[in-house]
């Protein structure tokens, strides 16, 4: 199992400089001159040159994109946004944890409402329920988060007054986004813990195990459940990088301080690098579950941890 | 290749309890059982007025072509046929005296694999891949016995060595084993709890040739040594006169014919069960071309009427097309048979009708 | 034998349609998505007034029988504005999923068909791009594009390019052993011939079902864009944008945010009830 984790971590380092790569490229074709936005638009041109001589903007893409890479992982520098005249590094430390907090919350609403619908679902399958279930979750798949965002507000912060409609600073703010950004991965988790477990129940070994006498329980849950969670453990980890995009809608509607919104606020300001910072801190969030999803994954997969004994 | 080592006898803490038939009644009895799959657009009839006797410490050979209803009489036994669309219309299946059909969800659970256990036709899909193989015997033991983690496992290794199989391999996952052993582990488990009938379903089809034997001869010698009775189903003629003591001919889901094997393979009545036999490529003549019956079995969901063979029964008259034949037994000998033309002294007076029907 | 084929093709056609019509939701699906297409080409006919000029007077009025969906905070009639949306968000929908389906589709076809060096190169790329989660890549995609219409429909074009190029390369690993392609060798066609003429129209079927669920995406990913104010102007009648618009007068004005959101959600449901039937009616393991 170690040779495994540690084949899976060198497999993310080219994954991770790609993002880098990415990034950096998608702010080197941003029009507009950093060191002009630095200084603000009361400096002169020389001084302008002087700053890019500097900051090394003159240098070819390739120096450019190597000192970027250095900088980054030898001091964690991701330069300085322009705004805040602080460390991009800095500046998304402190709007990441809301961003987490929301995405994590989501998901672990999704997994707990998600999972046990999906296998009602499947169990009694062409019921009233599995209908209902089916309805309901192609309504949540269908519904865009910042409409739903609204649709909460209006209901439960405006005319019932239960929550606050804004912020992110007790657990009560935490509920509304919360419901708003996991709807759709309720839905999608449903979906595929259904359709999983569908493949699996008409599988040989589970009228195996009803001929040994279990019980229809222990078939559904030990037998059933646990070789329909591989693709249910991948949706769940994909629905984590969904939410973790979905997040930057959620916390614009219900103005929460996170990376979501951070990028939003710093594109309308042209201050790149922090939007820069914003994807990058995400895409390494994103794989590090992804990460996390192929351990749980081979901890599941009997072939996978046989053949890394 | 299996004694290479004795397995030490175990504690015999197990349920070893043998049914005491009491003036000769049957293990398992079924009457008049009728099977259906009931689909929006039409119902099968996969059993049809079916009636079957097994006795105490019997093997009895299930016979058919494929399609016949073998497979849903056995999961219909244990009660396992899928509902929907499966549906047991009615019948009784008395096994020890019991109806099956009539007990509850429970009780029944108690007897699947205790008392009556099944080995399926294809190892290859009948064993649980995320599950350890001494882990599945072990649940089937943790299910129905009464025995601490310790003596369990101990059980379950057990089982694994009367099976041939080392018993270091109980931590290793389906996947690490080739067909012949996943099938093995399957009577592992089957026999984990000494049951007192077996229902092998086809249990060596789905194995290579070379395989099939050593399967086919384990199967018999444990079902021997563990005093306890089997329904095979198979295909395969050959097969059953090895292994079983009767055999019961099916065909559109009713059995047509049945008795001691000696004597239906001496003296077979019914015209179906001498097409098959008359169908088996023999090793000691060489023949032109082998026979066949004529035409392919009947659309279930839309039987003939009277006798079901008759549409391909070189024998069959007016009676045949509308009168069920009635299963009458043969005067002396263990030999029934549902066939108008046959009597009790096992004469047949059928007249092949046409040259070509 | 090429009629044949054809022949062999229309009835594969015919097949997929008697099962499509089977399943209740894919029909509803169809019927609302074809009135989606038909309001977004007709829009012009349908909506009551000009989706742009302002009345004041109007400001922010409640649905009556003049405005059924009301006006906006600028006085302008929410349901001419809805009307014309369809026209914005069906064609970033069609075109963005077009985009990626013809790049990420020729990418998947070439990374499967010769693949070795190629395909590792082409789909470690895809993996990198697929690290950063969708949304994000099209916001900072359209973040150093600038925004506008052909700006939107590109990103979201890009952020989708992988999931077309792994289902290609799926498609053509399996299509590329079968008999006929190695016949096609022998008969001395060229790569791209091959590739053109006998593996994408195996591959049809996947890239149709991922399309159809991709437009979907591809209309709540723009709508998203609009929603934080990095799609279109304001100006324009698109459904995000109209619901960024009304956010502020939630409380007292929700009308206006509320039917442009019922708009994309209704065209979202008709797209995924399609993309499932279309799923369900292509998959072969369902065939009876």
């Amino acid at each position: 199992m170690l040779r495994y984790i540690i084949k899976r971590i060198l497999l993310l380092i080219p994954v991770l400089i790609g993002v880098t790569l990415i990034t950096f490229t998608l702010l080197y074709i941003t029009p507009g001159d950093p060191a002009r936005a630095l200084l603000g638009p009361s400096a002169n041109t020389e001084q302008v040159e002087q700053l890019r001589e500097e900051m090394g903007l003159n240098d070819p893409y390739i120096v450019r994109y190597g000192n970027f890479l250095s900088n980054l992982v030898l001091h964690q520098d991701m330069g300085r946004s322009y705004r805040a005249k602080q460390p991009v590094f800095s500046v998304i430390m402190s709007a990441f944890p809301a961003t987490l907090k929301l995405a994590a919350l989501a998901v672990a609403i999704a997994v707990v409402i998600g999972i046990p619908l999906g296998i009602i679902s499947a169990v009694k399958q062409y019921s009233v329920f599995d209908n209902v279930a089916l309805i309901l979750g192609l309504i949540g798949i269908s519904m865009p988060v910042f409409w739903l965002g609204m649709l909460l507000i209006l209901q439960f912060a405006a005319r019932l007054h239960w929550f606050p409609s804004a912020g992110f600073s007790t657990f009560k703010h935490m509920v509304l986004p919360s419901i708003a950004l996991s709807a759709q991965s309720i839905a999608v988790i449903m979906r595929m813990t259904r359709s999983s477990m569908l493949e699996v129940i008409r599988q040989d070994y589970i009228r195996t195990a009803r001929a040994k006498g279990q019980t229809e329980a222990k078939v559904i849950i030990h037998h059933a459940l646990r070789n329909a969670l591989m693709p249910i453990i991948t949706t769940v980890g994909l629905q984590f990088g969904a939410l973790l995009g979905g997040a930057v809608l959620t916390e614009a509607v219900f103005s929460i301080p996170g990376v979501g919104r951070l990028m939003v606020d710093s594109i309308k300001m042209k201050d790149f690098p922090v939007v820069q910072g914003g994807v990058l801190f995400i895409a390494v969030a994103f794989s590090l579950v992804n990460l996390v999803v192929d351990l749980l994954y081979a901890s599941v997969n009997p072939k996978i941890r046989s053949q890394y004994r | 290749m299996l004694q290479k080592k004795q397995p030490k006898p175990f504690q015999p803490e197990l349920n070893t309890e043998r049914w005491e038939a009491k003036d000769g009644e049957p293990l398992l009895e079924i009457r008049d059982l009728n099977i259906i799959y009931k689909t929006d657009a039409r119902t099968v009839r996969a059993v049809n007025k079916l009636n079957l006797k097994l006795g105490a410490g019997e093997s009895l050979g299930f016979v058919g072509e494929t399609g016949a209803g073998k497979t849903t009489t056995a999961l219909g036994i244990l009660r396992l046929v899928p509902d929907p669309p499966g549906i047991i219309e009615s019948g009784q299946i008395l096994f020890e005296g019991r109806d099956l059909l009539g007990l509850e969800k429970d009780e029944m659970r108690q007897i699947r694999g205790s008392r009556i256990s099944m080995i399926f036709q294809d190892p290859m899909t009948s064993l649980n891949p995320s599950m350890t193989v001494g882990a599945q015997i072990e649940e089937v033991l943790g299910l129905h016995e009464k025995l601490s983690g310790v003596d369990l496992c101990e059980r379950a290794r057990h089982m694994l060595e009367v099976v041939g199989i080392r018993p270091e391999r109980f931590n290793d996952y389906p996947h690490q084993f080739s067909g012949g052993m996943k099938q093995r582990v399957c009577i592992a488990m089957a026999l984990a709890c000494n049951p007192q009938m077996i229902i092998a379903d086809e249990p060596t089809t789905a194995l290579d040739v070379t395989i099939q034997a050593q399967v086919l001869e384990l199967m018999n010698k444990l079902k021997d040594e563990f005093n306890t009775s089997m329904l095979l189903i198979t295909h395969d003629l050959g097969v059953v006169a090895e292994i079983c003591d009767r055999v019961a001919i099916m065909y559109a889901g009713s059995v047509v014919e049945d008795g001691d094997t000696d004597e239906i393979y001496d003296h077979p009545l019914h015209p179906y069960t001498r097409g098959l036999f008359a169908s088996i490529p023999s090793l000691d003549e060489d023949v032109e071309s082998l026979h066949v019956i004529p035409g392919a079995p009947p659309d279930p969901a839309d039987l003939p009427s009277g006798c079901c063979f008759h549409p391909r029964c070189p024998y069959a008259t007016e009676r045949c097309r509308k009168e069920i034949p009635e299963m009458r037994a043969i005067s002396g000998v263990d030999h029934q048979l549902a066939c108008h033309y046959v009597n009790e002294k096992g004469e047949f007076s059928g007249k092949e009708a046409k040259a070509d029907a | 034998m090429k009629d044949k084929k054809k022949e062999r093709r229309f009835m594969r056609l015919k097949e997929f349609w008697r099962r499509l019509k089977k399943s209740k939701m894919a029909m509803f699906g169809l019927v609302i998505l074809s009135l989606l297409v038909a309001i977004a080409i007709f829009a012009s006919v349908i909506a009551p007034y000009s989706y742009s000029e302002q009345h004041l007077e109007n400001k922010n009025m409640k649905p009556n029988s003049e405005h059924i969906f009301g006006c906006d905070d600028l006085g302008r009639d929410i349901f001419t504005r809805v009307i014309y949306g369809s026209r914005i968000s069906l064609s970033v929908g069609f075109i963005a999923v077009g985009i990626a389906v013809v790049f990420g589709g020729l990418l998947g076809a070439v990374a499967g068909y010769f693949g070795g060096v190629t395909d590792n190169i082409i789909m470690r790329s895809m993996d990198i791009l697929l690290a950063v989660p969708q949304i994000l890549l099209a916001i900072s995609i359209s973040a150093a594009l600038g925004t506008g219409l052909v700006n939107l429909m590109i990103a979201v074009g890009i952020s989708s390019i992988p999931q077309y190029a792994r289902i290609m390369r799926a498609s053509v690993l399996t299509v590329k052993d079968q008999e006929y392609i190695e016949a096609t060798h022998a008969a001395g066609a060229t790569h791209l011939h091959t590739i053109i003429r006998h593996i994408i129209p195996n591959c049809f079927a996947p890239i149709i079902v991922q399309a159809t669920l991709g437009v979907a995406f591809a209309i709540l990913t723009a709508a998203g864009l609009s929603f934080i104010g990095l799609g279109l102007d304001p100006e324009v009648p698109e459904w995000g944008a109209m619901l960024a618009g009304g956010r502020q007068y939630i409380r007292d004005f929700p009308h206006i945010t509320f039917f442009p959101g019922l708009a994309i959600m209704i065209t979202i449901f008709a797209l995924n009830v399609l993309g499932d039937g279309f799923r369900d009616a292509l998959d072969p393991k369902l065939r009876d």
